[in-house]
């Protein structure tokens, strides 16, 4: 333990007390020695003693933080969508609340609720917001690769907007023109962060972050 | 703390605003302490900074949490809050000013804990930092917390021991260090 600097994983299990006899004593020798890890308590020690100072924020102070995330909302959305065992649930940044929640299986039937409810055929979900004035459609497509989906993208009223993709911070893939082709060829995992942004003549329009997530 | 806290993360990057009552709730008196111990004017803007820097680039900084635990995430947004306030401090060109010499520590460690004394984060010497690393644990938390601008009574707090403790072991503290950092000074 003494070679690498500890994780705030281990830390802040240390800190809860939820590490064996022997697991304690190595953190305890590793922070007499290491000031790197010495620190990271220490401020993990100080920001947990700052949390429960019980201040308020004021209320102007609230309505212009929230009014900033409204404002961001504009020219972005963001979506999670959680794959879970029994269902999968999907949380928008507009919506508060669910919009999904309740749908069955590893994908859901689309043609009419009873069959959601009580088929588990798979089947493609769609999520369309609204944004920037246009409606947007984001399919999710099951594939025969079960650790694996694909997407499509539908923006009304149609127009030519490139959708540039990224997977995690990497660009993944292009679409010259989203009205001439809505679907990625890129196959995605379950797990990670996509990024699209749409953009005309190389201005940028909206985006939308798609925050996939696969629970247990 | 029960919440499960990636999921949290996740919908406060989706903007809701119900996930952001809670956060306010949960992480406002970290923020705001953070940034007090670390900028002496403008605090209230410093700590809307905090926030805006959050949201910004589609809640970026959020989005690279990768911690699971709510320990985990308390030190990710005081980390955030310390390093704005610290930008700010610095674009107000008191930096330099902050900066302990060994003799300014020393005096630190002996200064009165009065309201008047002036407690903010010290920019610490590579040499401080190693003399306090060369301290028990048990004198070497409390003299490094003073070099992060708390009062002996916050120190009591943040290591759960009674207040007189804290000051014994900084008065200890103070001892040792002195005999060391002259040593280094001599060097």
């Amino acid at each position: 333990m003494n070679d690498k600097h500890l994780k705030e994983q281990e830390l802040s299990a240390y800190l809860s007390g939820t590490v064996t006899k022997t697991v304690r004593e190595d953190i305890e020798r590793h922070l007499k020695l290491c000031n790197t890890c010495f620190q990271n308590f220490m401020n993990m020690k100080e920001a947990i003693f700052l949390q429960k100072g019980g201040e308020k924020i004021s209320s102007k102070m609230k309505d212009s933080v929230l009014q900033r995330i409204r404002d961001s909302r504009q020219s972005h959305i963001s979506i999670i969508v959680r794959f879970l065992k029994d269902k999968i649930v999907v949380f928008s940044g507009d919506q508060d609340s669910l919009s999904y929640q309740g749908l069955k299986a590893t994908f859901a039937f689309r043609d009419g609720e009873a069959d959601i409810l009580t088929r588990s055929k798979e089947g493609p979900i769609s999520i369309t917001r609204v944004i920037d004035d246009r409606e947007v459609t984001i399919t999710i497509h099951p594939l025969s690769q079960k650790d694996r989906i694909g997407l499509s993208l539908i923006v009304k009223p149609s127009e030519s907007l490139q959708a540039a993709v990224s997977f995690n911070g990497e660009e993944i893939e292009t679409i010259a023109d989203i009205s001439n082709q809505s679907m990625l060829s890129t196959h995605l995992p379950k797990q990670g962060e996509l990024d699209i942004k749409f953009s005309k003549q190389n201005q940028t329009v909206f985006t939308i972050t798609l925050n996939l997530e696969a629970g247990e | 703390m029960e919440i499960d806290t990636r999921s949290f993360v996740s919908k406060c990057c989706t903007g809701s605003e119900s996930a952001w009552s809670k956060f306010f709730e949960l992480f406002h008196p970290l923020i705001a302490g953070t940034v007090r111990k670390i900028v002496e004017f403008d605090q209230e803007d410093v700590v809307q900074t905090v926030y805006f820097k959050l949201i910004e680039d589609n809640y970026r900084l959020l989005r690279n949490f990768r911690g699971d635990s709510f320990y985990e995430l308390l030190a990710y947004i005081r980390q955030i809050s310390h390093n704005v306030a610290a930008n700010h401090r610095r674009s107000q060109g008191v930096e330099k000013s902050q900066t302990t010499s060994i003799d300014d520590f020393l005096e630190l460690l002996t200064a009165n804990d009065t309201p008047e004394t002036r407690y903010l984060q010290l920019e610490a010497s590579s040499e401080i930092m190693a003399a306090v690393m060369s301290l028990d644990a048990k004198y070497r938390e409390p003299a490094y917390l003073l070099m992060q601008g708390y009062k002996h009574k916050e120190i009591a707090g943040i290591l759960a021991i009674p207040i007189d403790t804290a000051s014994t072991r900084i008065r200890r503290a103070y001892q040792k260090l002195e005999e060391n950092l002259k040593e280094l000074v001599k060097k």
